[in-house]
């Protein structure tokens, strides 16, 4: 997937000035909200839970080097494979190679950020294959040649009109705009795809160590389609999806489902150990898990980004950001939008071609106060921002008069004087400075400020007026 | 004037007065002062004796939500030993009490010098509604402020700090108040700081938003206990010429008389 | 074998997270024993999740009853083509003959090339379930030869056998359950397949649409007769 996180700002300006994407982005998140509502207002102790689930990521990711090897050591007893990416390069390499060894031309795919990720459809498509993206909603973005917008509904940002425009157009039905229709049709089409595809590539929501299991969550069986039909399964997960057991699986998956959709569970999990076995009539010959670092195991090592990694992809903080709920998942311009797109886009593309990205936020915390596993994303997106400003192995450009300006204030903060005369000094500029005037000395961003919003005006400042307000004060301490 | 007792006394018998230094951030000094006025009313009619700590200059929050914390570092140093001597911390602004209590300790963990006394500093700085309900235990200040109103539960005051019931119930206490619902109240004004500047027309939407609940409420007024939201959301609303009101929770607290 | 990505990434991982304190795992404190439901409790929670779902239970007291609930769900649905699971319930109830009966064509997978053009043009998919959870009113197979998870995917309607020994009250109870799997000779099933409701999306303006791959409509017999007799 191109990467266009630089353009970040650009793309949110935007997407702001598009009305009709903002309240479709709105309803869409109010409806999420909603059902997660349901869902939390029914469940026993989601703090508890929260607690737990967290708990849970922070054990296993502290026994990630034990549980990996034993993971691939049960995946093996299973008669699957498994291989190891250490990039997204190597990543495609790897499932390319498969495709050719097996002289696969038709892929299915299940939903899989992953796959967005390491930029797979693109690499498949350029060596000659046929690949179907079969989740619905994926399905219609692959056909308009677009990018996912959410990550539980890839094509929030299509009404129906345009999805009837492009079904009649691609697939040469007649139009309608009848989600009903529009469903059947997409089912129609697509089962005639798994039926005849000889490979399924998905995801998975976590990988069971102490079994070799792979658990998927769904609600439409397009991944029980990709993963029972076409004779090869390869699954493409992030190192940080392994758990130690099944119980520690079960903790979390209650949490996931529930933070998504308000379910208990989803309509479909497919617990997955190895390929078929000996005498059964289905199931893929070649079960294949590929791990891919890419970054992940840099972001392991720094104890606070680390929480980075606890995130379920359930999407719940998305649904609560308003800043996603304004610009919308593709101006984040890479893989991961929203709260957790803020961290994750920054920290596993290479340093410095994230962008801006911590500071699309006003920090407003509503992303902590729902996420599942208690990542605190404020707290990680100041310290990226510290890292991005003061540590020189992650740029970011900053002007010099910026740099001066911010180094004369903190001088200034220990001189209470020449605090107060530096305010004196502003407020004696204002007149000259103010914006829709003569407003050569108004910063830009300052007078853009002051075109929406009244300016504050400058007041004899409180330090003045605290001797007389002391005066009228009942309670006044005697001076010590 | 009450003779306080000397420290370690046992207070059973006579009370001692309960002692507040204010803490006047940057807007409130050169904007907003007579918020900081009403505050020391306030404050002042629950019985504390209120000081200021002249030296005082900014918490630094916006060097550090820049990521700039070395600068920071200068700030945070600066304020603990301004208000060392502090019984108590008390700010009209939720943002830069939770900048004290929040990120100072984290901040200078490794300053052998001033680690402990952020740490001690996070335990005995309150926004203003937090220190008035839960440390006083008061909720009605027997104001008045006729008119319908609705509250702002601004994200640096109901998720930093966990103050949100507080507000709420000093507002229902005032007479002649009342307080309506408001939708989406707790979701972001657009302001957040530097983001205002960086992503401005982010920060407009959201704030047309804000702005639209506000006046679906059918309030005169919209209350907050957070400065910085004042500013944003009452700077749109005066813009277009809206007859609403931005007040702030302690100007309402200290009654029309405290307005300049 | 050495693959040098897989030790660039174990090593990684391991210098990340630093050695030294092994952390261990909460104490498995949990039951050991799947906490089955008696069998003489009735159906009523398992029959109120799967309605809440937009499906149905239905209780079936003897054969008669079988019989003439297969005949209403085949001819709601026009039903001709059935097929199913090679499994001793379904045998024993002789389902093949019950659906011959209202002229639907049924039968066991019996090969690969069955399974691609019987189940992929059947109407119907008969399974037996090896728990329900009452609570959610989850479906639990496990797959295998007789137990192919495609008849329980590509039809359109799934009617799935239940007996009243098989019940669990909440999806946690499959913990112990997936650990007696687990600890069976072969290992753990190569796959289970737990089912909560039809197959639904709401892709498109995120208006709810049934069917989508999988079955669109499901039907849960619970057997409150001796079937095996
Ligand atoms: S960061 Fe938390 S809330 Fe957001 S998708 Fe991940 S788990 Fe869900
Ligand atoms: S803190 Fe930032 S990322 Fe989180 S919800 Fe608020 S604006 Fe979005």
């Amino acid at each position: 997937m191109k990467v266009r996180t630089d353009r970040i700002k650009e793309m949110a300006a935007a997407a702001a000035a598009d009305q009709g994407l903002h309240q479709t982005l709105l309803a869409a998140a109010g409806r999420f909200r909603q059902l997660r509502q349901g869902g939390v207002a029914a469940f026993d102790d989601l703090e508890k839970a929260r607690d737990q689930g967290r708990r849970v990521k922070e054990r296993c990711l502290a026994e990630l080097d034990r549980l990996l090897p034993r993971l691939e050591k049960q995946v093996r007893a299973a008669g699957g494979r498994v291989h190891w990416a250490r990039d997204a390069a190597a990543a495609r390499a790897i499932i390319l190679g498969l495709a050719r060894a097996r002289g696969v031309k038709r892929v299915v795919k299940g939903k899989s950020m992953m796959s967005e990720e390491v930029g797979l459809n693109q690499a498949l498509e350029q060596d000659g294959l046929e690949v179907f993206e079969t989740d619905l909603g994926e399905y219609i973005v692959q056909l308009a040649q677009e990018s996912p917008s959410h990550i539980l509904a890839p094509a929030i940002h299509k009404n129906k009109q345009e999805i009837a425009a492009l079904f009649a157009d691609k697939l040469g039905v007649d139009y309608t705009d009848d989600p009903e229709e529009l469903t059947r049709i997409a089912r129609r089409v697509l089962r005639q795809k798994f039926l005849q595809a000889d490979m399924g590539i998905t995801g998975g929501n976590f990988a069971i160590a102490e079994s070799g299991t792979l658990a998927l969550f769904e609600n439409e069986g397009n991944i029980r389609m990709s993963t029972t039909l076409p004779r090869l399964h390869v699954a493409l997960i992030g190192i940080e999806k392994v758990v130690e057991t099944y119980r520690d699986f079960d903790v979390l998956r209650k949490l996931l489902t529930i933070s998504a959709t308000g379910q208990k569970l989803s309509t479909y999990l497919s617990l997955i150990t190895g390929p078929r076995r000996d005498g059964e009539l289905e199931g893929p010959d070649e079960f294949h898990l590929v791990l891919l670092d890419n970054g992940r195991s840099r972001i392991l090592a720094d104890p606070l980004l680390r929480q980075s990694l606890y995130c379920l992809r359930c999407g719940a903080c998305l649904n609560v950001c308003p800043v996603y709920q304004c610009i919308g998942g593709h101006s984040y311009g890479w893989v991961y939008s929203g709260p957790i797109g803020c961290l994750l886009n920054t920290q596993l593309l290479p340093r410095g071609q994230g962008g801006p990205a911590p500071f699309a936020c006003t920090l407003c915390g509503a992303c902590a106060a729902v996420c599942p596993v208690k990542i605190d994303h404020p707290k990680v997106m100041l310290h990226l921002r510290w890292l991005m400003a003061e540590d020189p192995a992650w740029p970011l450009p900053r002007p010099p008069a910026a740099r001066l300006g911010l180094s004369l204030y903190a001088w200034l903060a220990t001189r209470p004087a020449g605090f107060r005369s530096a305010s004196a000094l502003a407020r004696l500029l204002a007149p000259i400075a103010a914006p829709g005037g003569k407003a050569r000395l108004t910063p830009p961003a300052i007078s853009r400020w002051g075109r929406t919003r009244r300016l504050p005006r400058w007041q004899r400042p409180f330090s003045q007026r605290w001797p007389g307000l002391r005066r009228r004060l009942g309670n006044r301490e005697e001076p010590s | 004037m009450i003779v306080t007792s000397q420290p370690g006394d046992a207070v059973s018998s006579s009370p001692k007065r309960r002692r507040v230094s204010l803490f006047i951030p940057c807007l409130v000094e050169d904007f907003f002062p007579e918020i900081g006025e009403a505050a020391a009313v306030v404050l002042d009619r629950a019985g504390v004796a209120v000081d200021y700590p002249e030296a005082q200059t900014c918490c630094g929050q916006l060097a550090y939500k820049t990521g700039h914390r070395s600068e920071t570092r200068r700030f945070a140093r600066h304020f603990l030993e301004t208000f060392a001597r502090a019984e108590a911390v008390v700010s009209p602004s939720g943002s830069c009490v939770s900048m004290v209590k929040n990120y100072y300790p984290s901040l200078l963990a490794d300053d052998s010098t001033w680690a402990q006394a952020a740490e001690d500093m996070a335990g005995r700085v309150f926004e203003l509604s937090q220190y008035l309900v839960d440390v006083l235990g008061l909720k009605d200040l027997g104001a008045s402020w006729p008119g319908r109103a609705v509250y702002h539960d601004s994200c640096q005051v109901s998720r930093a700090l966990g103050v949100s019931e507080q507000p709420q119930a000093l507002l229902r206490a005032v007479a002649g108040l009342e307080l309506r619902e408001l939708d989406g109240a707790d979701t972001c004004c657009g302001f957040g700081g530097a983001f205002s500047l960086q992503f401005p027309e982010v920060s407009e939407r959201l704030l047309d938003d804000k702005v639209a609940a506000i006046e679906a409420s059918g309030a005169e007024m919209v209350v907050s206990a957070e400065v910085s939201c004042l500013m944003n959301i009452g700077g749109r609303l005066a813009k277009t010429g809206s007859p609403v009101k931005a007040l702030h929770l302690a100007q309402v607290l200290a009654g029309k008389e405290a307005r300049s | 074998m050495s693959d040098p990505a897989r030790e660039a990434i174990v090593q990684a991982v391991s210098a990340a997270v630093g050695r030294g304190q092994p952390t261990r795992s909460d104490p498995d404190t949990g039951p050991s024993q799947v906490a089955w439901l008696p069998p003489e409790e009735d159906w009523e929670a398992a029959a109120a999740s799967l309605q809440a779902l937009g499906d149905e239970l239905l209780v079936i007291k003897g054969r008669q009853e079988l019989a003439a609930a297969l005949g209403e769900i085949t001819a709601r649905h026009q039903v001709k083509r059935a097929v199913r699971w090679d499994h001793r319930l379904l045998r024993r109830l002789d389902i093949d003959r019950l659906l011959a009966e209202q002229s639907v064509d049924c039968a066991a997978i019996a090969g690969e090339q069955d399974l691609r053009s019987l189940a992929a043009e059947a109407e119907l998919g008969v399974t037996a379930l090896d728990a329900l959870v009452v609570s959610t009113g989850t479906l639990v197979m496990r797959g295998g030869r007789g137990r192919e998870r495609a008849v329980s995917l590509l039809p359109e309607v799934h009617l799935a056998l239940v007996t009243p020994d098989r019940r669990l009250r909440a999806i946690k109870d499959l913990v112990p359950l997936w650990q007696q799997w687990r600890s069976e000779p072969g290992g753990p099933p190569g796959s289970v397949t737990l089912v909560t409701g039809h197959s639904r999306t709401a892709d498109i303006e995120l208006i709810l649409v049934s069917g989508v791959h999988g079955p669109k409509y499901i039907y849960v017999l619970a057997l409150e007769f001796p079937w095996d007799d």
